[in-house]
């Protein structure tokens, strides 16, 4: 499994790669600071999962979301946000987000995460 | 706005697992604040609407961050007065215009608040849980006041000098307010403050003078703890460290001149004065060392190898930067060994091996560069399988005849894999040829070598990236180079070379071995005639031995590095520039480079 963090926050992003890291050692996790680094390792690394902050400087996640469903490449797409708004969510999903993941992010909500990404591949 | 009495967990409370990542909590958390402050700064000082609006953007976003990672460190008294503070943008976002001249003061407060937790959860102190209380009830209590008016709308300077009545006048023949509103907002303003002047706010010392205005402010500067290390920006240490390096120019052109004495004096202090400086970047690479011992853990259990990993030389210190460059290649580096390069232990037992794969980490200076060694003792790589992928890669026609070392360099390739099918395991993870890219941005290099079923070990080579280094003067012409003095082995006179001509000369004996040889005169276009006793100096390079021909070797000089820039990047043959103590300057000689290049073995003079 190959899974790319997106997430300005150096701080969340070192947390949420360190429980992914704890219940899957094996997976590959590549991690971008930005919108934009993470398009860029998207198109490079093409990785089976993608978790990523909505609120970011200049390329927010919903901007990341529209690039990376409109490549076409099949990916498990996460959002990761604090913002329970039905509304928002609904635009998400829209965009193609598979999933939300609330902050603030814990081992159990990563472990929920990849169940279900798991269950998702496996039909 | 939210439940202020919830700030329970606010006390000491941070978990044990937690307690670790407080320190890059506390550092982001104070990049995001300072950043804060200068965007309100910005705010009083502009009514440029897109500047406004992406003041108040990024004051929302840094608040969101905030929010968020204090919510994941379990602190919630920082995270609710951070999504208060995002509540309050937020609103002030929707209405256009500008920011409340009392919101922007209430969100100085906050970051004040918010810096002085901080402190106190580095100290493990409780955090101040009444000016907690206080700031959340703030935002909105002070209405009806002329600190309401947008700043957006009006004339930045006016409000620095809001006391003077002329702007309560223009406010009135604006139709923003009546005489009456004025005269209680100003007798408002003159309880809360003497003065609202955003050039003192800019003093630290000045928070404390605010005491009077109605939010608690918390005692920020009062505090009694003490902070055993202080944050500096890199760039001055940077500059620090360059300085020091000039200085050890300067001592040098005094060298010639001064008394004895003194020149001892000043050489040490200066000496001294440089490895501090430099002391300053470095850190013990045990930071790096520990992480990866949890994760080698991790990753044998999760494959179901068990692993031993020894750790040895984690004491040794390195560049700061390349500390936190070097973490990913090395995860890489150990989930290959453990993932590729271990056996299982059944295959380990029927090849006669202990059950446990053993790993060894290790940092060690050589020179002036920094070694990281990964060794393991699996199955090594397996060479007729690398030149089988590399044929169907087309990375090779198959013909050549390539020594061992050229063959485990194929698997640097990117997209190089060896796994015969993708698996969740294997053979999908990031190639060696990302460590190999990750290691050229801290300029470093990396080796390989593996035996089969004996193991394989891989050597990173990153240089200490040292501002001033000790080389060895030689001159050539007119011109002066240095040479890096780590790899210096000998300086020689070079024996005239009878019935060959003698530019052409490819190897040069010295003690009965025979070393190849370059004379920068011809390499570097020089012209002019050598002189009879020409001299060669022996260097170390990674595939052996070389011997530079210069017309003298002259001295050893402690060299202040330059870069050579931008417009001269291309020539990787010089690793830089330095000034010489007489003002001329001498170019840094590149000796990988020069070991690499495709006429290595000399060419003859077209000069």
């Amino acid at each position: 499994m190959k899974v790319l963090i997106i997430d300005d926050s150096r701080f969340s992003r070192s947390l949420t790669v360190k429980w992914f890291r704890a219940i899957r050692p094996e997976a590959v996790i590549i991690e971008a600071e930005g919108g934009q680094n993470g398009i860029d390792l998207f198109d490079r690394e093409v990785p089976d999962m993608l978790v990523t902050d909505l609120v970011m400087p200049e390329i927010t996640g919903d901007q990341v979301i529209r690039r990376i469903r409109a490549t076409g490449k099949p990916c498990f797409v996460v959002a990761l946000t604090a913002n329970v708004q039905k509304k928002v969510q609904q635009e998400i999903r829209d965009l193609g987000a598979d999933l939300f993941l609330e902050k603030p992010v814990s081992e159990e909500k990563v472990q929920r995460l990849i169940d279900a990404y798991e269950q998702n591949v496996g039909q | 706005m939210t439940d202020v009495t919830d700030t329970g967990s606010a006390g000491s409370a941070v978990s044990d697992y937690m307690q670790e990542m407080l320190p890059e909590f506390v550092a982001e958390s104070r990049e995001l604040l300072d950043n804060v402050e200068d965007h309100l700064l910005n705010l009083a000082e502009t009514s440029d609407s897109d500047l406004i609006r992406e003041s108040i953007d990024t004051c929302f976003r840094n608040f969101h961050t905030i929010k968020g990672n204090a919510a994941l460190m379990g602190i919630a008294a920082i995270s609710n007065l951070a999504h208060a503070a995002e509540t309050v943008l937020s609103d002030t976002r929707q209405a256009s215009g500008g920011i409340a001249m009392n919101h922007r003061r209430w969100l100085m407060a906050v970051v004040d608040l918010l810096r002085a937790s901080l402190v106190h959860l580095t100290a493990a102190e409780p955090l101040d849980t009444a000016a907690f209380e206080s700031l959340m009830q703030a935002p909105d209590s002070a209405t009806h006041s002329l600190d309401n008016l947008p700043i957006g709308f009006m004339d930045a300077t006016s409000i620095d000098h809001a006391d003077q009545l002329p702007l309560g006048e223009i406010l009135i023949a604006m139709g923003k307010l009546n005489r009456e509103d004025v005269a209680e907002a100003l007798r408002h303003q003159r309880e809360l403050r003497p003065k609202v002047q955003t050039e003192q706010r800019r003093s630290a010392e000045n928070q404390n003078r605010n005491d009077d205005n109605h939010f608690i402010r918390p005692n920020t500067s009062l505090s009694p703890v003490r902070y055993k290390d202080i944050r500096v920006d890199v760039d001055k240490i940077d500059r620090l460290v360059n300085l020091a390096g000039e200085l050890v120019t300067v001592a040098d052109m005094l060298m010639h001149r001064g008394n004895d004495q003194i020149n001892d004096q000043l050489n040490r202090l200066v000496g001294d004065l440089r490895g501090v400086a430099m002391s300053m970047r470095m850190v013990p690479i045990a930071v790096v060392f520990r992480k990866m011992k949890r994760l080698v853990a991790d990753i044998s259990q999760g494959l179901g190898k068990p692993v031993g990993l020894q750790i040895r030389g984690e004491e040794t210190e390195v560049d700061r930067e390349l500390a936190e460059q070097i973490g990913d290649p090395l995860l890489h580096i150990l989930r290959n060994a453990i993932d590729h390069g271990i056996e299982t232990p059944a295959e380990r037992q029927a090849a006669g091996k202990p059950r446990n794969g053993q790993i060894v980490l290790e940092a060690e200076h050589a020179g002036d560069e920094v070694r990281i060694i990964v060794q393991d003792d699996g199955r090594g790589l397996d060479r007729e399988r690398i030149l089988i992928k590399a044929q169907e890669k087309g990375l090779i026609t198959g013909t050549e005849k390539l020594t061992d070392e050229a063959v485990w360099r194929l698997i640097l390739h990117p997209g190089f894999s060896l796994a015969d099918s993708v698996t969740a395991l294997s053979g999908r993870g990031i190639g060696m040829d990302v460590v190999r890219k990750n290691l050229e941005k801290v300029s470093g290099r990396l080796e390989i070598r593996s035996v089969k079923d004996r193991g394989t070990t891989i050597t990173l080579r990153i240089p200490l990236t040292l501002a001033v280094i000790d080389t060895l003067l030689v001159g050539v012409g007119d011109d002066l180079f240095v040479i890096p003095l780590s790899a210096v082995i000998e300086c020689a006179e070079l024996k005239p070379n009878p019935g060959d001509r003698p530019y052409t000369g490819q190897i040069i004996e010295i003690r009965d071995e025979m070393i190849p040889q370059i004379r920068l005169r011809e390499r570097y276009r020089i012209g002019g005639t050598p002189p009879a006793d020409e001299q060669v100096v022996i260097v170390r390079t990674d595939t052996g031995r070389l011997g530079l021909v210069v017309d003298r070797a002259l001295d050893k000089h402690q060299t202040v590095i330059k870069s050579l820039g931008r417009l001269y990047r291309r020539h990787r043959e010089f690793s830089g520039v330095t000034l010489m103590g007489d003002g001329r300057l001498a170019l840094i000689v590149n000796l990988q480079q020069l070991e690499h290049s495709p006429d290595r073995r000399g060419v003859p003079s077209d000069l």
